[in-house]
């Protein structure tokens, strides 16, 4: 399918509209749906005021609230299963000076999302974009694993055309742009999105090269983790529930691991139920453990 | 779920009525509400509560992340437990002050002074450490922080659960030391949303708005001299005559940094005219 969906319209767009029309003339979980909406969220682009205002008020509320949650994604609307947010992309010569940090933003590096999200570039010369894609249902996702990654084009990402990035199937590396660059985004968030995972990508080996730590997944190990090391005996009851049955395969495999750790008596027992999963990822780990248990 | 008398909200009340964010050293006095908090077992009940809840709900999203799952945090001090799995690639010195307390296994470091007439605002990469020893803590036991003296080197040998209770950050920079030289390596702000109101500036005055004249101004004024400097900065690309009003107020400034800034522009501003 086309990522890149041309369009310009002339007339503009308020934010109430924009939402009102996502919320009443858009499936959110349909990518064709998304695209649809592609021409209004260029209109809305053509507001020249959107972005100024929502970071001029951000900034003084800053003085009454005391924080900025972030200065360089601006949430201006939501509603039932999405949001739409400003982006903001430093110019490579602002990186290279220090007056950007690098870290704040994912420049060059290969990746994918968890939610799919629709982009219109709003001011500057927009960032260039490779995009690639996969399977996922071929994926098992294992840091090192190797992914066929298909390139599909590399696009300069400016004004007269909006982009498509379809969940767990577009990756993309992003490019710093010449200039001061923002877009404006669609960023689909259904509930499902917190059970799915999201990779980092190295182009070079064609491989998962991690996950990022933002995702829910990467917290929801975090904190099976803490509990493999510190859980009591209420905690073994939860944690064989969530090795069981939640629906998330990392998530399952972390369970598994601080099972394992609370109880080191009946670990075999553990992997062999883990060798019983559905998902490679799971299974595989565990048969590596239990092979480790024979050679001991 | 809880098992104890002691819960978390017994906790939260006893720091609020003790700890006053004006008055640094009250922190040190909850020490026996976080000793409390600890034996009742209240992390291993709240633990418990957050795993219930996503067995419940495996879409639940709680107060935590890759880094660490938080119990409780305000305006002023949090509460989370973190794993220690990675030793840092420089020596911090903190920000703000904290208990460390390992919840499984022994915590050790190295200790070190951080140098004569160290200033937190004021990075000076020519100022470095001094090695003041070793530090042990056993499991659960408190490891209080005293970061406005010391900087502290955790070793990793394996993942190590650690429970944090500290305050907000006290002071406005991170300093990072290298571990070979123990010189300053680099500063960085205390507070996420310091750098934000610097990207924020720096937008600001990418776009050029005149409406964002008030906002620039009242940025001119943070406490914080990076985003002082920052919002000086931009207010230039929107009004040479502000930015030259608060430039000539800038050569006075509380801040070295600064000071040295804006007087440096104001050379530069001159050196045409002179010729």
């Amino acid at each position: 399918m086309a990522l890149s969906i041309p369009c310009s319209p002339t007339r503009a767009v308020t934010i109430e509209d924009y939402l009102e029309h996502v919320r009443s003339d858009v499936d959110v979980r349909d990518v064709d749906s998304i695209a649809g909406s592609a021409s209004m969220l260029r209109a809305l682009a053509n507001d020249r005021s959107l972005v100024i205002s929502e970071l001029n008020s951000r900034i003084e509320n800053y003085f009454t609230e005391g924080a900025l949650p972030s200065a360089q994604a601006l949430l201006l609307g939501k509603g039932e299963g999405f949001y739409v947010r400003a982006s903001i992309w430093p110019a490579i010569a602002d990186m290279a000076s220090g007056r950007a940090y690098q870290d704040q933003f994912s420049y060059n590096l290969a990746h994918d999302h968890n939610f799919s999200f629709l982009t219109v570039n709003y001011l500057g010369p927009g960032y260039e974009t490779e995009i690639y894609e996969y399977d996922p249902d071929k994926v098992q996702g294992y840091v090192g694993e190797s992914v066929d990654l298909r390139f599909l084009e590399k696009v300069r990402f400016g004004t007269g055309v909006a982009m498509l990035y379809r969940a767990n199937r577009d990756v993309h590396v992003q490019y710093p742009p010449t200039e001061l660059t923002i877009t404006l985004n669609l960023m689909i968030a259904d509930r499902d999105y917190r059970v799915r995972d999201q990779y980092f990508f190295d182009l070079a080996s064609r491989t998962i090269a991690g996950y990022p730590h933002e995702l829910p997944s990467s917290a929801r190990t975090s904190l099976l983790t803490i509990a493999g090391h510190i859980g009591n005996a209420n905690t073994v009851e939860m944690l064989s529930d969530l090795a069981a049955q939640h629906p998330c395969r990392r998530t399952r495999l972390a369970a598994y691991e601080a099972l394992g750790r609370q109880q080191p008596d009946d670990a075999i027992g553990i992997w062999e139920r883990a060798a019983a999963d559905d998902a490679p990822l799971v299974s595989k780990e565990a048969q590596k453990r239990l092979r480790q248990f024979e050679r001991a | 779920m809880a098992s104890s008398t002691y819960r978390l909200t017994d906790f939260i009340h006893e720091v609020q009525a003790r700890y006053i964010a004006s008055t640094p050293n009250t922190f040190w006095s909850c020490g026996s509400a976080l000793q409390q908090l600890i034996s009742a077992g209240v992390v291993q009940d709240w633990l418990n509560d957050q795993l219930q809840a996503l067995a419940k709900d495996p879409h639940h999203v709680g107060n935590w992340n890759a880094q660490q799952a938080t119990l409780h945090k305000e305006a002023a001090w949090s509460l989370s437990v973190a794993l220690f799995d990675t030793q840092r690639r420089f020596i911090h010195a903190l920000p703000f002050q904290a208990f460390y307390v390992p919840l499984k296994y022994e915590l050790t470091g190295k200790l070190f002074q951080l140098p004569p007439g160290f200033r937190n605002d004021v990075f000076d990469p020519s100022l470095s450490l001094t090695a003041a020893g070793d530090v042990k803590v056993d499991p659960l036991e408190l490891l209080k922080l005293e970061t406005e003296r010391y900087a502290y080197d955790f070793l990793v040998p394996r993942p190590i659960p650690v429970l944090r209770f500290a305050t907000a950050s006290l002071r406005p920079l991170e300093w990072l030391f290298s571990k070979t030289s123990l010189q300053a390596w680099q500063a960085n702000d205390a507070d996420l949303s310091l750098t934000q109101l610097r990207i924020g500036a720096f937008v600001l005055g990418k776009i050029a708005h005149q409406s964002s004249v008030a906002p620039l101004r009242r940025l001119a004024s943070h406490p914080h001299h990076a985003v002082r400097w920052a919002a000086i900065q931009n207010l230039g690309r929107l009004s040479r005559s502000e930015a030259l009003i608060k430039i000539r107020e800038a050569v006075n400034d509380q801040h070295p940094h600064v000071r040295r800034a804006a007087q440096k522009t104001l050379d530069q501003l001159d050196k045409p005219k002179q010729r």
